[in-house]
């Protein structure tokens, strides 16, 4: 390996058996993280960086979350020991104050808002809104990310998106047919990618590479 | 954005390359390959499995890499390691569970054919338990003599009745997420794509449409999405057979105006030279090493029946080292490519002269600052037939440059000293430190069963590091060996020269870096083994093309133009190992020790190779092949002497370590070494 190796960080994946959570253990591998996996909230709590991949249903993550104790011991982790936490695709919708994907359904509300449901723009943009889009960066973004990450394409797959309450909470933004959406989302130290870092190949793996060694 | 995507097909654990879904020709091991994927940033990764076993078979074991698990959903935990791109899964997909298995493991898509023709609800099912986007369908389709486009499964052999555009159709009310349109009677014929098929299926669906099946050169991709309005262009095999083809691929996709993701010829995080492990690769070796010195040898305690076919022409083995594959006829592939080119009508010779000359064309330094090409040369037949036929024949300027192995024949010498005499042209021979040379034969030796890695690496690395030293943009091969001894590809891939076939076949997955730490080699040792970046090889446009495929090619008939026209010497002393004569003198081993190795792992050697070419183009009865064989192949050859003394070992050690690479499917143990020999 050529790229600077970390000093081991632990990397604590949350894995809520609902979906593979292999791609991000191994991405995170490859930045030279440690990598601990974990599948109850008594873990959580002296996890150091906390990452919240996930695939498929809002309804069925946030209650995998609030059923096992899990989001609590998140939300402690984020807004009392202000340690970071970074979520990924689902992950990050899960940051949200409440979705409406099929119902309402509530998040972790680490970052203040809500996922709603993408509008289709025939013929180009359709939903699911599958593959590389491009992605403009923040100022703000730009505090951990490194310049060279800004408009760098990354892999997206969803069908609905996270709306900020504040726009400066969005730090990373795609173009979706007339929309801008939330490709990236930051709120102190909770941060997330609508896009799967662990598959937008060397852009992707340098982004978890920042948040690994910049987040603090 | 529009999207680029290699497909890999994957045959019992091994890339193939296919051809009208009939025949398959073994390419290498995916790993190597995916590892360069990731390199070049590609958009995305379909794999598809077409096994007709649920085991595969690396066939040897001295190959650095091996797979742990030996199934497809063993070998996926793998290929994700290396791939961190969107990777869609198909082939043996029964049910929700098979794909769910596959998601499990690394699988971001997964790709239905035949069982979505017979069970439509597996669609509708997968799509609700995996999302749309996870479901993509693959039609594969045939075009009548009539004109007529019919789906068919079961990888091209069933009928279905169905029209492609109506079925794919049917598939998005269905739920799918992305069509995979292939064209049966395209697939592996280098015609391009069916554009009036995939503008069909585009016309007829809302979702993505990714073409595949036919493309054969670069300009092929861009139609299929600016003429019949496809999503993503994808491609099997010539993403094999040509050096940076994705890079250039995208290249000519990105000047066609197409929007894609840029060009990227390196990811930090996977540097293109494989990673080692020191220690663990060390304890290997002791082990190894303690086998032989305790003579635990695999091959005598495996207790399996040993079977053993011969192609029904030639002499060649069904257990080799090369990746052979046989006909229903057990014919091999080797026959059936020299059959088909001694069928070339000479218009075909003349067509491929033609291409030869226009890419030597292209190459002319048009300022006189430097030489037209490079030519690989050891100072054998084939290298003087190459330099005549360059130089003489088709009147360019070549640069010859040698790797220097120490290890030449008195003759051999001669020969290649004699070459700039009398061909008048510049020749730079590379010599290696002969400490370093010493080094390499042993470590070769004890690691892989082969003191002649060296001589592999060296031979294929050389060439192409002078000629980007001088920015000269082309390097002329002479025989591409697997295709023209087992007839790997077919003669309208035009093979090049590749960095994964140097690394894979020549190299065995060692690669230069892989030495360092042993026998206090350090990096700085190796630099004449260390391969041009693939950032200098994409700025100067550096190809290698193989002589074979545009020329007639006898060695035999090389051999007699060489010494008729130049004053080529064959041996002056007869090989141990062959009745040849002109065939490698620039290595001495390379027909003795390094051959006797071959024997001793695969139970067959160099005269098997000779006399099985010297059948398939007439010059010899199998009858008179076979008895040559069973007097040549055992023999123990007498420069494994010279080799112990050069590099400091005894006889008894070196029986030993070799017993350790014995194949246990060709060797048994009782009263000695035994195995099956080919029959009259």
């Amino acid at each position: 390996m050529t790229a600077s190796r970390l000093g081991a960080r632990i990397v604590t994946v949350v894995d809520l058996q609902i979906q593979n959570i292999l791609s991000v253990e191994n991405a995170l591998q490859v930045i030279g993280a440690h990598v601990k996996v974990v599948r109850d909230a008594t873990a959580i709590s002296n996890a150091d960086l906390l990452v919240l991949p996930g695939v498929g249903s809002f309804r069925a993550a946030a209650e995998r979350l609030q059923g096992s104790g899990m989001s609590a011991a998140i939300r402690d982790h984020a807004l009392v020991r202000k340690r970071p936490v970074v979520g990924l695709c689902l992950g990050m919708q899960l940051l949200a104050d409440f979705s409406e994907e099929h119902g309402v359904h509530t998040g972790l509300g680490l970052i203040p808002g809500n996922v709603v449901r993408l509008e289709d723009a025939p013929p180009e943009y359709r939903v699911p809104n599958v593959g590389w889009r491009e992605v403009t960066l923040s100022r703000e973004a730009m505090n951990i990310l490194p310049a060279a990450l800004d408009r760098r394409s990354y892999y997206h797959v969803h069908s609905y998106h996270f709306r900020t309450a504040d726009p400066k909470h969005s730090t990373g933004t795609s173009v979706f047919g007339p929309a801008t959406i939330a490709s990236v989302v930051q709120k102190d130290n909770v941060f997330g990618t609508q896009f799967h870092p662990e598959k937008s190949q060397e852009a992707g793996l340098d982004l978890l590479h920042a948040l690994v060694t910049g987040l603090r | 954005m529009n999207r680029l995507i290699p497909v890999i097909l994957l045959k019992n654990g091994l890339i193939v390359r296919s051809q009208h879904f009939t025949v398959h020709q073994s390419i290498g091991n995916p790993m190597h390959t995916v590892r360069r994927l990731s390199n070049w940033n590609v958009d995305e990764l379909i794999l598809l499995d077409i096994s007709t076993e649920d085991r595969h078979d690396l066939r040897r074991s001295d190959l650095q890499v091996q797979y742990n698990d030996a199934t497809l959903l063993g070998l996926l935990p793998e290929i994700a390691r290396l791939c961190f791109m969107p990777l869609a899964v198909g082939g043996r997909i029964r049910d929700i569970e098979s794909m769910r298995e596959r998601f499990a493991r690394g699988a971001d898509k997964c790709v239905l054919n035949s069982e979505a023709v017979r069970q439509p609800e597996l669609v509708s099912e997968a799509s609700r338990a995996f999302g749309a986007q996870a479901v993509v369908i693959s039609v594969d389709a045939l075009r009548h003599p009539d004109g007529r486009l019919e789906v068919h499964i079961d990888g091209g052999k069933t009928a279905t009745g169905m029209e492609p555009a109506a079925w794919a159709r049917e598939c998005e009310r269905l739920g799918a997420g992305e069509i995979l349109i292939n064209s049966i009677d395209r697939d592996g014929s280098g015609l391009g794509y069916d554009l009036e098929l995939v503008q069909a299926v585009v016309d007829a669906v809302s979702i993505p449409v990714i073409a595949c099946g036919g493309v054969g050169s670069y300009e092929h991709f861009a139609p299929a999405i600016t003429q019949s309005g496809a999503s993503a262009v994808a491609a099997a095999n010539i993403f094999n057979f040509h050096e940076l083809a994705y890079p250039n691929a995208k290249k000519t996709c990105l000047s066609a105006g197409i929007h894609m993701r840029p060009i990227s010829l390196t990811n930090k995080w996977f540097t293109r030279e494989p990673q080692y492990n020191l220690e663990a690769e060390k304890a290997k070796l002791e082990k190894r090493m303690e086998n032989a010195r305790n003579r635990t040898f695999t091959a005598a305690h495996d207790q399996r029946e040993r079977k053993m076919t011969w192609c029904t022409q030639c002499l060649y083995p069904s257990l080799s080292a090369t990746p052979m594959e046989y006909d229903a006829n057990g014919l091999c592939m080797g026959c059936q490519i020299a059959n088909l080119k001694q069928d070339f009508p000479d218009d075909e010779w003349i067509r491929r002269g033609k291409i030869l000359k226009e890419i030597l064309e292209q190459a002319r330094s048009s300022d006189g600052s430097r030489h037209d090409c490079v030519i690989g040369v050891s100072g054998g037949k084939d290298s003087y037939f190459q330099t005549h036929y360059v130089k003489n024949v088709l009147g360019f300027n070549p640069l010859l440059v040698t790797y220097y192995g120490n290890n030449y024949t008195v003759a051999g010498e001669r020969n290649l000293q004699r070459m700039s005499e009398v061909f008048d042209v510049d020749h730079i021979i590379y010599k290696p430190g002969v400490g370093l040379l010493k080094k390499l034969n042993r470590l070769g030796f004890k690691i892989m069963g082969d003191m002649n890695w060296h001589g592999h690496m060296g031979i294929s690395t050389i060439p192409m590091k002078i000629a980007a030293l001088h920015k000269i943009p082309l390097v002329i091969w002479g025989e591409h060996g697997y295709a023209d001894l087992c007839g790997q590809f077919s003669m309208n891939d035009f093979v090049e020269w590749t960095y994964r076939n140097r690394l894979e076949h020549f190299g065995r997955g060692y690669e230069w870096n892989y030495m360092v730490g042993h026998e206090g080699i350090r990096a700085i040792d190796m630099v004449a083994y260390q391969y041009p970046s693939d950032q200098e090889i994409f700025d100067i446009g550096l190809k290698g093309i193989y002589l074979s495929n545009f020329v007639p090619w006898d060695g035999n008939e090389n051999s007699k133009l060489a010494s008729e026209l130049y004053g080529f010497e064959t041996g002056d002393v007869p090989f141990d190992r062959t009745y040849r004569r002109a065939s490698n003198l620039d290595d001495m081993h390379e027909n003795g020790a390094h051959d006797y190795l071959k024997f001793v792992k695969f139970g067959y050697g160099r005269c098997t190779d000779h006399a099985s070419k010297d059948i398939r183009s007439g010059v010899m009865t199998r009858a008179e092949g076979i008895d040559l064989v069973r007097r040549y192949d055992p023999t123990k050859p007498s420069d494994i002497k010279r080799w112990l003394e050069y590099v400091e070992m005894s006889e008894g050690e070196f029986d030993a370590i070799a017993d350790t690479f014995r194949d246990p499917r060709v060797w048994w143990y009782e009263d000695g070494w035994k195995k099956h020999d080919i029959e009259k």
